[in-house]
């Protein structure tokens, strides 16, 4: 196909205003003179944007919601007045009178409720009925806290793991599997910066410190087209901003790790920031008791991350934000004896950084332009060296570095449309793999891979469309690849409805076209560091996936919520690696004589196509003095690929036919909090093998005479594994529990904080393999467990 | 009082030291016992493996089943000597049944009575005592010429001295068939030979890309590329000396291999196999019918000299 992407984009910027225009004017045309309520909502202790907060007019029921830079415009007829209520879980702010005589900005505080009496103020005030949008949960960072965690190490991306339509790896993984989806096919976004590895410890924990987050939104379909780039979910996920008001902050001191985070005004009421960090200690532990069984080597393990964020207030209108990441994983194993030296580590990190400017345009029209870095790298590296100086030496890396661009634009034209608008492009650029090796003085290989340039763009258009009982969600993302010299262009449709039946019970649905030109390869399916991504080649296509979902949100009395989901989604030109296929990527890799080629692993993939459906129940309780939902998934996964299991369908590892939790959060007093976390699942499909098959094998050779099989001269033994992924793991269940006791002190609060995890001590599977008694006659299945019942104990001070 | 709280201060590092003493141990203790749940299910899957080929002298059929992984093992070759095995010539129209040799466990004749002829079709049919039955089909080969793979393009470099690898030489050896089909799998099965300055000579042998097996391409010619950095053992050559430039392409010496689709398919599996345990695991090849596993496979080959 040939086009002229300038061109494509001048028109689609064409078709965007005239839209924007026509619904400006419409409302003009069609409706009385209005005046326009715009402003910010802030926490009234931090003085932080809050974003998803609902503004209400009472008698007109007219509303809308903050973006997430505490953005919000509301218009009335003019001459109407109304009071003006604000909401939010756990929040409350004074309602107010507002007479609609000219438009007006406004600055709103919220401030935090004690728990008790938030159950009456939230009770009333949350809905999950009049959202136009389904398939999208907000989780609490507060309730991130409370729930229990694998050595007392709070994780976002193990509390999502507890929501309906996700579904975790393995035991301990915070690798995770939405609706059928793999671990990259998930856009995990923090601060607007893409984070392509978001684990530590190969997945026992993920890397985002719930200490330094202010908000945490999970979209599992139905997805709004500002976001595009991955199939299967959006994270996203903000950093707080800082408290302007006053110097606070919180030290967690836990079994292997500790955290700080810090925040205060530079400037009081004009600039803030907010830096946290923590680090592991295990090596340091661990140290005299590996000195002791390793004779005196030196190894450990331990990663450490910083989230940092500033920002200024240029003006009413103008605010800047600087925000980053840093983070590192590191295992290393040092060894001096007499006669040699030897020093290998093996790293693997990410670093972020977002810059951007809020620019609220005129009442109705706020802008935010960013300017992002992401970049993910891998490491290894092998040094020994003998007493006589021959040294070998070893260095591999592997990393992903993305520049990009975002502008976004909200409208709200009038109170029955809120648009947003804007384009965002990426310069991704991977180095697949570089290799120096040297082998004494005359052996020195230096294979580097040229780096791949890839550019990602896109611009979208959606609005939210309120028309009395109906709720719709329409927009349109045309997403545009560049790679050499192949380009594609992609139209990426997208809509959501809700309908209430009555004001409590809405119908909902939804579709979703996405577009992924970015592949994750695997070998273990675990999300390792060393899955090397790729991107979408001439041969290897983007993958696109479609889904289409429906459901029904009902809200009860006493802050219950029920929602109750069916989705179904196809996947097309998913890749995995061909069966006995790895990371090796080419043929003669270590011969300096072969020229290296950066798409050599196009001929270690097979492309296919993959199937997923199911339904989803979420029973939610948000507030009072027990919260927490019960989630349930009942879902079918399967794939296809000509390459793979002779072609025949096959259940993804990740297939999971029953997948609960239960997550209760009990608050007995205000000093006094009991968890628990109950989950199951059905057990991964795996392959195993199943029988041996003794015959003839036959190969070319020089010498063909030897392997004729009427000479029965090669004997060949191969494993029958059956059909791919046809064994099942065991289920999977366990219980954690959770008690959190808070004491006030006279500058902050301290809490301690017991939990356990596996509170059952459930031999849960980690892996499986056979094992042959002594005398080599009878084979066993044996199972690995990786966490039995484990107890943590850490101490948190908050101080203010 | 404050022996009170002396008291609890200790029960509390008590409780504290308990704590992380059983979480270190938790997090350290990884558990190796039986699996709770049965083994994988073995379902007996019947094994056919027949290669045929102008150049056997017998026309054998390997007949038998798969033994479980799991459970009591035996060394024991699993067969069927009591099924029907025949194998028809379909482009002759000739069909002779195979009796069970009870020496190798095969269903075997002898060629002269079920001749295998480049380009005929012909099908085995397997009817098992219970009454379960297979078939599968194939082509053999097309006849190759003893020129029909001649050497392209080729260069040897200088010597390359390595302190602790010995002298190396880069080369880059094209061969190409002009008269190769389509539907047919070619794979050049060759040693090199590399002559010194001194007359000595130095073996290796030629690994071409993948597998090394290539579907036929009609018209166009198919093309094999060696490129190999050649360690000449250490400077001792056939000859015995050590290697000095000018080094030369002195020839090639092997079997140039045509087969039908299902013997590349089931070498392909074969060689991508390498026990890789990151790997995914590469499931067995079948082209019969009704879910018997095994290989029905045509070939044939010729040797060749090749020289500059």
């Amino acid at each position: 196909m040939k086009f002229d992407i300038r061109n494509v984009i001048s028109r689609s910027l064409l078709i965007l205003s005239f839209a924007l225009i026509s619904i400006d004017l419409s409302a003009q045309g069609l409706a009385p003179l209005r005046s326009t309520l715009s402003g910010y909502l802030r926490d009234k202790s931090s003085g932080e944007m809050m974003g998803n907060v609902v503004v209400l007019a009472q008698k007109s029921g007219v509303r809308t919601t903050t973006n997430n830079y505490g953005f919000f415009s509301i218009t009335l007829n003019q001459g109407e007045g109304q009071w003006m209520h604000f909401r939010f879980p756990g929040l409350v702010s004074d309602s107010f009178y507002w007479l609609a005589k000219k438009d007006t900005t406004i600055t709103v505080e919220l401030a935090a409720v004690e728990q008790i009496a938030a159950v009456e103020i939230r009770s009333k005030k949350t809905t999950i009925a009049d959202r136009a949008d389904m398939s999208r949960i907000d989780i609490p960072v507060q309730q991130i806290k409370e729930i229990p965690a694998l050595l007392g190490e709070k994780d976002v991306m193990k509390v999502i793991q507890l929501l309906p339509g996700v579904q975790k790896g393995g035991e301990g993984q915070a690798g995770i599997y939405v609706r059928g989806g793999g671990p990259d096919q998930n856009l995990i976004v923090l601060d607007e910066a893409i984070v392509y590895n978001a684990n530590h410890l190969f997945g026992f924990f993920s890397l985002f410190n719930g200490d330094a987050l202010r908000s945490v939104e999970l979209v599992k379909g139905g997805f709004p087209s500002r976001y595009g780039g991955r199939l299967s979910s959006v994270i996203d996920l903000n950093m707080k901003e800082g408290n302007n008001k006053k110097f606070a902050g919180e030290l967690g001191i836990g079994l292997i790790s500790s955290r700080a985070v810090f925040e205060g005004p530079i400037v009081k009421g004009k600039s803030s920031f907010m830096i946290s960090g923590r680090r592991t200690y295990l090596d340091a532990l661990a140290q005299p008791l590996i000195m002791a069984a390793t004779q005196g080597a030196n190894a450990g393990y331990f990663f450490y991350d910083f989230n940092a964020k500033a920002n200024y207030i240029l003006s009413e209108k103008d605010k800047l934000y600087v925000s980053g990441y840093f983070g590192r994983d590191k295992f290393y194993f040092n060894e001096n004896t007499a006669n040699t030296k030897f020093k290998t580590n093996f790293g693997w990190g990410n670093r972020t950084l977002t810059a951007r400017w809020n620019h609220q345009i005129n009442p109705k029209m706020f802008a935010n332009a960013s300017a992002i870095y992401s970049h993910y790298d891998l490491s290894i590296n092998v040094l020994q060296k003998d007493a006589n100086s021959d040294e070998f030496e070893l260095k591999y890396t592997s990393n992903i570095n993305d520049y990009g661009v975002k502008y976004d634009l909200d409208y709200r034209p009038n109170p029955k449309h809120m648009v947003r608008t804007g384009f965002s492009s990426i310069n991704h650029q991977f180095s697949p793999s570089a290799v120096v090796l040297k082998v004494g003085s005359n052996f020195n290989l230096d294979r580097k891979m040229s780096v791949i340039n890839t550019y990602e763009s896109g611009i979208y258009v959606e609005d939210q469309w309120r028309e009395r009982k109906w709720n719709f969600y329409p927009g349109l993302r045309i997403s545009h690849y560049a790679v050499d010299k192949t380009q594609y262009l992609k139209p990426e449709p997208r809509m959501s409805f809700a309908y209430n039946l009555r004001k409590d019970i809405a119908l909902k649905g939804s579709y979703a076209l996405m577009n992924q030109y970015i592949h994750l390869l695997s070998s273990t399916g675990i999300g390792l560091p060393t899955d090397l991504w790729v991107p979408a080649t001439t041969n290897v296509k983007p993958m696109q996936s479609q889904q289409w979902a429906t459901g029904i949100a009902k809200d009860f009395k006493k802050g219950f919520s029920l929602s109750l989901e069916g989705y179904y989604k196809t996947m097309n030109h998913v890749i995995t690696y061909k069966e006995g296929a790895s990371f090796l990527l080419q043929d003669n890799f270590f011969d300096p004589s072969v020229s290296v080629n950066n798409k050599a692993w196009e001929s270690q993939v097979t492309s296919g196509k993959g199937w997923s459906y199911g339904s989803e129940v979420f029973l939610q309780k948000q507030v009072g003095k027990l919260s927490g939902w019960i989630g349930y998934t009942l879902s079918w996964t399967q794939l296809q690929f000509d390459a793979v299991n002779n072609g025949l369908k096959y259940y993804a590892k990740y297939d999971r036919r029953h997948d609960a939790s239960v997550v209760c959060i009990y608050r007995l007093s205000k000093l006094f909090t009991a968890s628990m976390t109950w989950v199951y699942g059905t057990g991964n499909a795996i392959t195993m093998p199943q029988g041996y098959l003794r015959g003839t094998g036959h190969y070319p050779t020089t010498m063909p005479e030897i392997w004729d099989p009427s000479n029965q001269a090669f004997n060949n033994e191969m494993i029958d594994y059956g059909k791919r992924n046809s064994f099942r793991m065991a289920a999977y269940h366990r219980m954690d529990i959770g008690l959190q006791f808070k004491k006030e002190k006279a500058h902050g609060i301290k809490t301690w904080e017991l939990s356990v995890y596996n509170v059952y001590n459930r031999y849960n599977p980690f892996f499986y393999y056979g094992q042959l008694n002594e005398a080599g006659t009878v084979r066993t299945l044996k199972q690995v467990t990786l966490f039995p019942f484990i107890p943590s104990l850490s101490w948190t001070y908050k101080f203010r | 009082m404050k022996i009170v709280l002396k008291y609890i201060n200790s029960r509390v590092k008590l409780l504290l030291l308990s704590v992380a003493v059983l979480s270190l141990m938790g997090l350290g203790s990884c558990i190796e016992k039986d699996a709770k749940i049965p083994p994988p299910e073995y379902s007996k899957r019947t094994s056919i493996i027949c290669y045929l080929s102008p150049r056997n002298a017998n026309v054998s059929v390997q007949l038998g089943y798969t033994v479980p992984y799991f459970g009591v093992q035996s060394d024991t070759i699993a067969y069927y000597a009591d099924a029907k095995v025949t194998v028809s010539d379909l482009t002759a129209g000739t069909s002779v049944v195979l009796p069970f040799n009870t020496v190798d466990f095969v269903y075997r004749v002898n060629k002269n009575k079920m001749p295998i002829l480049n380009e005929h079709q012909y099908r085995v049919d397997v009817i098992l005592a219970d009454g379960r039955s297979y078939s599968a089909s194939t082509q053999i080969p097309p006849k190759l010429g003893p020129v029909d793979l001649q050497l392209g393009k080729f260069s040897v470099g200088k010597l390359e001295q390595n302190q602790q690898f010995g002298p190396q030489v880069s080369v880059n050896v094209e061969l190409k068939s002009g008269n190769t089909h389509k539907g047919f799998y070619y794979s050049p099965q060759f040693d090199i030979v590399l002559e010194d300055g001194n007359g000595d000579f130095y073996g290796n042998r030629m690994f071409f890309k993948g597998s090394g097996v290539e579907e036929g391409l009609g018209s166009d010619t198919l093309r094999f590329f060696y490129q190999d950095r050649m360690w000449l053992q250490g400077g001792g050559g056939m000859g015995g000396g050590t290697a000095v430039d000018p080094m030369k392409f002195n020839g090639a010496e092997g079997t140039f291999w045509v087969f039908d689709k299902g013997y590349a398919e089931s070498y392909n599996k074969f060689f991508e196999d390498t026990g890789n345990p990151f790997a995914e695991p590469v499931l067995l090849y079948s082209n019969w019918s009704n879910g018997a596993v095994g290989t029905l496979g045509s070939f044939d080959w010729e040797e060749m000299t090749i020289t500059p």
